[in-house]
């Protein structure tokens, strides 16, 4: 198994006229694992997928997806075969109908997958001769999974690949994701959702007001840190319980959510 | 398949001008040929359908311009350009298929309505020589397709659904009026299509050799603009 990084940038920086929406990201994603991209709305994870994509370009820095350039557009090219990518929007040509979407975008990747494509079609009930201005938004989301899913790709990135699904699609949506990374696929996906996250992914990245705040892995993480509530009967002051192994403190009327990074028994004592 | 994509993006859109360019044409022609008789002057049936090509030329421009219009910038307001853009061709590749697709419409709605035009003139018993027909749309086509490149890039900088064709019509429109000076005439794509300056009056015939070395100079300009489309869009963040 090799272990040249999937992604990999260096000193990543995008600015539109004053906001600066990505700035000198550093990114190394191995292959064969899930990767958590999490952050707050207007992060810049979108911005940063983007950029991965070629669809838009850097201001600076430099970054390369599957050993490809991501500033070259020749290159950028010879990348997208091998790279699906389901967009936060989902949306897909209304003047298409499910058929013949499928069959466009089946024409572009030689590798086609029919057996995934008939499993999904199966699965997510996909009427082929609806158009797709009338799918409903879960509906157009399952459409872009399959289309991203049967093109057997090396890197599949999705920005928000649940939203708009029912709970039972988010669960088919999941395994279909551990499913594709244990035969060899990476996936980069970003998310608020931490349920998600916590079950499938190995490692996370999180990216605060465009810069990478955290690069770790999943079981690294659940080691180093724990959230603790704390519900007192009368609010003491923050400063109280702040030590070096508190990483950040949260009141809400009489509770105190506490994220500590060390020994979680000492803040408890405190607390006490 | 993106000639597949291309043409069910614009399918709509080329049916109804090209019904609509026809059936105004042939009906133009039956209105016309019932007011011949009466009319006091002798006017040459050729000449009406001179007049008529002038009519659909205006037609024709307001067709290819909403023709025209969609791309990735009009698929960057609807959302659907992230899909596109992953897919493993360029931008040079997305709007070759695009600008080629247009231009062979732009050709078929300039052909199709003279044909009809030619059988509706032939069901009242009047023959007109080919050479005429194919004069016609040889100045049609080859000073229109100024007004086809400049419709695509026009769709390639004004995003928005409806923005971008009224402003390619307000272009177009102020682009025929400012060239109507006599001076500037000669650098006119409106004058060339329609073709006046090469009607001999009294037989309503065009005469003279096709004009190549004039047709190749609108050909330059619109090849400029359609380089200078796929640069803007190739230069562009989605």
């Amino acid at each position: 198994m090799t272990s040249i990084p999937v992604i990999e940038t260096s000193e990543l920086y995008k600015s539109y006229g004053r906001v600066e929406a990505v700035r000198g990201v550093n990114l190394s994603i191995k292959p064969h694992q899930i990767t958590a991209f999490l952050g707050l709305n207007g992060a810049g994870k979108s911005t940063t997928i983007k950029l991965l994509l070629g669809m838009i370009r850097p201001n600076s820095g430099a970054g390369q997806v599957l050993g490809k350039n991501i500033n070259d557009a020749a290159d950028s090219v010879l990348l997208r075969r091998k790279v699906a990518y389901v967009s936060e929007n989902k949306q897909l040509y209304d003047y298409m109908t499910v058929e013949q979407m499928i069959g466009f975008t089946k024409s572009f990747y030689p590798d086609w997958r029919a057996e995934i494509e008939r499993k999904l079609l199966n699965t997510y009930e996909l009427p082929l001769d609806r158009r797709i201005k009338s799918l409903s938004k879960g509906m157009r989301t399952k459409l872009a999974l399959l289309l991203a899913f049967a093109r057997r790709p090396e890197l599949l990135i999705l920005d928000e690949p649940s939203e708009g699904l029912d709970p039972i699609g988010i669960e088919q949506m999941l395994e279909n994701l551990v499913a594709l990374c244990s035969e060899g696929t990476t996936v980069f996906f970003s998310s608020h959702q931490i349920p998600e996250v916590e079950r499938i992914a190995d490692h996370v990245c999180i990216l605060h007001k465009g810069c990478l705040a955290l690069d770790a892995s999943l079981d690294g993480m659940r080691h180093s840190y724990r959230q603790i509530d704390l519900v007192f009967p009368v609010l003491p002051d923050e400063s109280d319980i702040r030590m070096p192994s508190v990483e950040s403190v949260r009141t809400e009327g009489r509770q105190m959510r506490v994220v500590v990074s060390g020994d979680a028994e000492l803040v408890v004592e405190r607390a006490n | 398949m993106l000639w597949y994509k291309a043409w069910l993006e614009t399918r709509s859109r080329f049916i109804i001008a090209i019904v609509g360019c026809t059936a105004l044409c042939s009906t133009w022609i039956v209105e016309f040929s019932k007011l011949i008789p009466s009319s006091r002057e002798v006017i040459s049936p050729f000449y009406l359908l001179h007049a008529i090509h002038g009519v659909l030329a205006f037609v024709w421009i307001l067709s290819v311009i909403l023709l025209m219009m969609g791309g990735l910038l009009q698929e960057h307001a609807v959302g659907t350009s992230s899909f596109t853009l992953t897919l493993p061709v360029s931008r040079f590749h997305l709007m070759s298929v695009r600008i080629v697709m247009g231009l062979a419409q732009a050709f078929v709605l300039t052909v199709v309505p003279w044909l009809v035009m030619l059988f509706v003139f032939g069901s009242a018993s009047k023959t007109y020589p080919i050479s005429q027909i194919c004069f016609h749309v040889f100045l049609l086509w080859s000073g229109g397709i100024v007004f086809v490149a400049l419709a695509v890039l026009i769709s390639s900088i004004v995003e928005g659904q409806y923005t971008a064709p009224v402003v390619g019509i307000g272009i177009s429109v102020l682009l025929i009026n400012a060239l109507k000076a006599e001076r500037l005439n000669p650098y006119s794509p409106w004058t060339f299509m329609v073709g006046s300056e090469y009607l001999q009056r009294r037989t309503g015939l065009l005469s003279g050799q096709f004009p190549l070395l004039h047709a190749a100079a609108f050909c330059s300009v619109a090849i400029l603009l359609l380089w200078l489309s796929i640069r803007v869009i190739q230069q562009r963040d989605f």
